[in-house]
C-alpha cells in the first residue's frame, strides 16, 4: 500500500511538472505594442471619470495588453457565465460556496474595460449584468 | 504512513470477511487534509474586493461558526468513531445519524461541478486561453480531473492523505505565501495600497439585508471542518491526535483565508479584478506588478493541484461515513455497501460519479444552466446546515447522556459552544432563503418554494425513503 500511494505521488507529480512546463513553453505574454499603450491611457482616463481606483499604466499593459486578454474572450459563453456567478459568491473554497448579493462595483469595472478593449462584447456582457441582482455593499 | 492493523475504521461491531490493513496517517496529514478540504486561494480575489473588511468577513463567521464547529467536532471525535453519523446516532437516534451523514453527503454533489469549471478554465488560461470557449476541452477536463479523483480515492485513504497534503502544500501554502510576501514587497517599494488600509475600513459598508447575507454566508466558509472525523480511526492515537489536527486545521485555514486575499487587496484596485477572466486574472495583475508574469502559468497549475487535493478529501469523506452506517443499519442496497479489495466504497463513488458528471457538463456547456446551478447549490448548503443543527444537539445530549465516556479532548464551555453554533447554522439556513445576485429578477416567491421544497425533497424526503425501504438482509449484506 506504501508503495502504491509513493507511486501516485510520483504521477501526480509528474503530470503537475508537465503542465507547468506546458504552460512556460506556451506561455507568450502580452503584446507590449503602442495600441497596448494608447488602451491602458484611455482605461486609466475611463476609470478616473468613473471615480474608480486605477492601477498603474504599466499593470494595466501587462494584464491586457491590446485585446484585452481573457476579458474579452467570449464573456457570454456558458463556462465564462458560471465563473462570473462562481465569483458573485462567499469566501468559502470548498464546498460552502454560496451565492451571496453582490455589489455593483464588481463588475463596473470589467465592464469599463469591455468597453474600451472589445466594444463588440459588451452589449452581450451588459446582459449577462442586467439579469444580475446586484446591491451598493462595496460602495 | 502505513502500518499493519486489523479492523475497519467505525466499524468495531463489525467483522470483516477477512482481515486487512489500515492505513495509519499522521495527525499532521489530518490537519493538512482537513485544511485542504475547506481553505484554499480560490475565493482570494472575490474577498480582495473587500479589502481590509475581509479580515472581518473571516474573523465574525470564524468566532460563531468555525470555532463552535472544530471544537465540538474534536470532542466527539476523541470520544466516538466514525465521524457524524456515529456522533447523531449515539446523541439523538440511528435515523437521525443517517440523517446527518446523508446531508453531509448530498452536499458534496453540487461542489464539484464549479471545482472542475474551475480547474477546466484555470488550466486553459495556463495553456491557451482560447481552450476556455472549447466544449471538447471543458468536457475532457472535467471527465479525466473526476474520474481520476475517483481512482485514486478507491486506492485508500493515505493515498488521499499523502496527495492532499501536497496539493495543500504545493497550491494553497507555498502560492499563499508568495503573494503575501509580494503584498509587503509591494508597500515596502512605497506603493500606495490599491485598497484602503485604515481602521474605518475594518468594517464592511453597511447596504442593509445584501450585507447581512454576505456575512452570515461568509459562516459557511468554514463548513466541513468536521468532515475528516471520519477518518479518526486512522490515526494511531486519535483522542489525543485529533484535537491537535483540529487546532493546526483551525490555524492554517484562518491565516490561508486572510492573508492572501489582503496581499491582492493591496497590490490590485478591486474594480480590476475582472470576473469572467477568473482567478488568475488577479493572480496575473500581482505578478505583472513585479515584472514576472512567467509565474502565472506555474501558480495556475499549482491551484490546480490544490483543488484537486481538496476535491480527493470530499470524495473519500462523506460517502464513507454513508457507507460505515448503511452497512450497520442496512439503509442502503447491497450494490450501494459493496467495497473494493482496498476496502473502499467504490459503487457509491462511481454512482456519485455518473450524476456528478451529468450536472458538470450541463453546467459547462448549456448557459442558462449556470444560474439554476448556483440555486440547486444554495439547497445542497441548506441541507449541510441540518446536519451541523443536528451535530450540536447531538453533542450536549452526549455530554449529559454519557458524561464518564472517554474522550481524548473536552471542549470548555460545550453547552454554551453548542448553542453558538446552533444559532449561527440556523441564521445560515434561514439566509438561505434570500434569492442572491444569479436568480436575477425572478420571483421571490419561486425562489423561496425552489430552494424550500430541494432542501425538503434532498435533506428530508430521500433518506426518509431510503430509511422506508431498508431491508433486514441489507445489513451487513457485503461485509
Amino acid at each position: 500500500m506504501m508503495q502504491d500511494s509513493k507511486v501516485l505521488a510520483w504521477i501526480s507529480g509528474g503530470v503537475l511538472v508537465l503542465m507547468a512546463g506546458i504552460g512556460l513553453f506556451t506561455y507568450r505574454g502580452v503584446k507590449q505594442s503602442v495600441e497596448a499603450e494608447a488602451k491602458a491611457d484611455q482605461l486609466v482616463a475611463e476609470l478616473t471619470a468613473a471615480g474608480l481606483r486605477v492601477p498603474t499604466t504599466e499593470q494595466i499593459v501587462h494584464v491586457l495588453g491590446d485585446d484585452g486578454g481573457a476579458v474579452c474572450l467570449d464573456p457570454g459563453d456558458a463556462l465564462r457565465r458560471g465563473i462570473l456567478y462562481g465569483q458573485l459568491t462567499n469566501g468559502a473554497g470548498g464546498p460552502g460556496q454560496r451565492p451571496v448579493i453582490a455589489g455593483n462595483n464588481v463588475v463596473k469595472g470589467q465592464l469599463i474595460i469591455m468597453k474600451v478593449y472589445c466594444p463588440d462584447h459588451l452589449e452581450e456582457f451588459q446582459e449577462v449584468v442586467d439579469d444580475l441582482k446586484l446591491a451598493e455593499v462595496d460602495a | 504512513m502505513d502500518v499493519p492493523a486489523t479492523e475497519p475504521v467505525g466499524d468495531k461491531g463489525a467483522k470483516p470477511k477477512t482481515a486487512r490493513n489500515i492505513q495509519y496517517i499522521s495527525w499532521v496529514a489530518l490537519a493538512l487534509m482537513t485544511t485542504s478540504s475547506v481553505a484554499s486561494l480560490r475565493p482570494s480575489p472575490t474577498m480582495a474586493v473587500y479589502g481590509l473588511a475581509s479580515i472581518f468577513l473571516y474573523i465574525v463567521p470564524a468566532i460563531v461558526f468555525l470555532l463552535p464547529t472544530a471544537l465540538v467536532s474534536a470532542e466527539l471525535a476523541s470520544g466516538w468513531e466514525g465521524g457524524v453519523y456515529k456522533w447523531v446516532s449515539e446523541g439523538i437516534n440511528k435515523p437521525a445519524g443517517f440523517l446527518a451523514v446523508w446531508c453531509q453527503f448530498a452536499m458534496t454533489i453540487f461542489y464539484y461541478p464549479s471545482l472542475l469549471g474551475f480547474v477546466a478554465s484555470t488550466l486553459a488560461y495556463v495553456i491557451n486561453p482560447d481552450l476556455a470557449s472549447s466544449g471538447v476541452w471543458t468536457a475532457i477536463v472535467i471527465m479525466v480531473c473526476y474520474w481520476s479523483g475517483v481512482w485514486v480515492s478507491s486506492r485508500g485513504t493515505s493515498g488521499v492523505a499523502g496527495l492532499a497534503s501536497g496539493g495543500l502544500i504545493i497550491g494553497t501554502l507555498i502560492p499563499g505565501a508568495l503573494l503575501v510576501i509580494l503584498g509587503i514587497a509591494f508597500l515596502g517599494q512605497g506603493n500606495e495600497s490599491a485598497a484602503p488600509m485604515t481602521a474605518d475600513n475594518l468594517i464592511p459598508a453597511w447596504a442593509g439585508l445584501s450585507s447581512l447575507v454576505l456575512i452570515v454566508n461568509n459562516f459557511l466558509s468554514y463548513s466541513g471542518m468536521e468532515m475528516n472525523a471520519v477518518h479518526v480511526g486512522s490515526l494511531k492515537q486519535p483522542g489525543k491526535e485529533f484535537p491537535k489536527a483540529m487546532f493546526l486545521a483551525m490555524g492554517l485555514v484562518l491565516l490561508i483565508f486572510i492573508l492572501p486575499a489582503l496581499a491582492i487587496s493591496w497590490i490590485v484596485p478591486a474594480e480590476q479584478l475582472s470576473l469572467t477572466a477568473g482567478v488568475m486574472q488577479a493572480f496575473d495583475a500581482v505578478f505583472a506588478a513585479f515584472d514576472s508574469q512567467w509565474l502565472t502559468p506555474i501558480l495556475g497549475v499549482m491551484l490546480v493541484a490544490a483543488s484537486l487535493g481538496g476535491m480527493l478529501t470530499w470524495l473519500a469523506g462523506p460517502s464513507r461515513g454513508l457507507l460505515l452506517i448503511s452497512k450497520q443499519e442496512g439503509y442502503l442496497p447491497p450494490f450501494l455497501q459493496k467495497l473494493n479489495k482496498h476496502g473502499v466504497q467504490q459503487n457509491i463513488l462511481v454512482t456519485q460519479g455518473l450524476v456528478t458528471t451529468l450536472i458538470a457538463l450541463a453546467y459547462a456547456f448549456i448557459p442558462d444552466v449556470s444560474s439554476a446551478y448556483w440555486i440547486f447549490s444554495v439547497i445542497t448548503t441548506q441541507v449541510y446546515l441540518i446536519m451541523y443543527l443536528l451535530m450540536f444537539v447531538a453533542a450536549v445530549r452526549l455530554r449529559r447522556s454519557h458524561p464518564d465516556h472517554p474522550r481524548g479532548y473536552r471542549a470548555p464551555m460545550l453547552t454554551g459552544l453548542c448553542g453558538v453554533g446552533f444559532a449561527a447554522s440556523l441564521a445560515a439556513l434561514l439566509i438561505g432563503f434570500v434569492p442572491p445576485s444569479q436568480f436575477g429578477s425572478g420571483s421571490v416567491g419561486v425562489y423561496l418554494a425552489v430552494v424550500a421544497g430541494g432542501a425538503l425533497g434532498l435533506g428530508l424526503l430521500v433518506p426518509f425513503l431510503f430509511y422506508k425501504l431498508r431491508k433486514p438482509s441489507w445489513k451487513e449484506a457485503s461485509a
